[in-house]
């Protein structure tokens, strides 16, 4: 009997650990984020401005930012705001387990600090510039900052604030894909787009959730 | 002490002290955290949150 008592007292205390580490999951691991995002914040109004010029291919509108321009891993590079969700926060450079625990990842290239398959081989694309800008951020993990947007439609607004100017892309749609769909991972197109990747459904990774935007106003 | 029984004459049953109460209590709570600490430690090593 005493055995038993105790055994039952062992397993609540367990089941009780479970759920601390279940709250630490789902609510802990943003704390660290937010103190992350106010370092970051800190870090990129310290940043002096970037070159870019403006290009006209073909009637489409673009920009050209400076060949100089290569952040480090984990480093701000600009910051997005999705008014619509309420969402504000950095973007770091890179989108591997470490960068993310930050904040939002922006795809890279395969430079120095950076590993296959987490960066494209071919080169990357900022904010404002023809092809395709790819930004992954965790659903409901270290804050969760795409938490909601699977809310997001067809004409919805997203803001990506740069050293080199402001750019507003209109949401164009979105789609749920596998987890090692690699398509959307290229950021080749022939217009300045933007793909916002993210876990999908909530609480898994089983899916991915795609939403894709054109750029609709630029101010250098 | 406290009589609980009176078939083959009182049966006496120790009273636990507020004190060995509170370490039990204490011991399960350690237990409890150590239980979080090693799942944080090993999801963050072994199989990272990805969602």
């Amino acid at each position: 009997m005493r055995v038993l008592r105790t055994l039952g007292k062992l397993l609540i205390s367990v089941g009780v650990g479970v759920l601390l580490f279940v709250a630490w999951t789902l609510w802990g691991t943003g704390l660290s984020t937010n103190r992350a995002q106010a370092s970051l914040e800190s870090d990129f109004g310290r940043q002096a401005p970037v070159d870019a010029r403006e290009l006209s291919r073909e009637g489409v509108q673009s920009v050209e930012v400076d060949d100089s321009f290569e952040p480090d891993p984990g480093e701000a590079v600009f910051r997005i705001v999705i008014p619509k969700i309420d969402v504000r926060a950095m973007v770091v450079e890179g989108v591997e387990t470490e960068h993310l625990r930050k904040g939002p990842g922006h795809y890279p290239d395969c430079r120095r600090g950076f590993n296959r398959p987490l960066c494209t081989t071919q080169e990357a694309v900022w904010p404002g510039e023809e092809g395709r800008v790819i930004i992954s951020g965790h659903r409901t993990t270290y804050g969760g900052p795409f938490y909601d947007i699977d809310r997001l439609r067809r004409g919805d607004e997203i803001q990506l604030e740069t050293k080199w100017g402001d750019f507003t892309y209109d949401v164009t749609g979105s789609e749920i894909v596998p987890p090692n769909a690699q398509d959307i991972a290229t950021p080749i197109s022939d217009k300045p787009e933007l793909v916002l990747t993210t876990c999908n459904p909530r609480f898994s990774a089983a899916e991915r959730l795609i939403v894709s935007a054109e750029l609709a106003e630029a101010s250098l | 002490m406290s009589v609980i029984g009176s078939g083959d004459g009182p049966h006496f049953k120790k009273r636990r002290s507020w004190k060995s109460r509170l370490l039990e209590l204490l011991l399960w709570m350690a237990i409890a955290i150590a239980t979080a600490v090693i799942l944080v430690v090993l999801s963050e090593s072994l199989l990272p949150s990805n969602f």
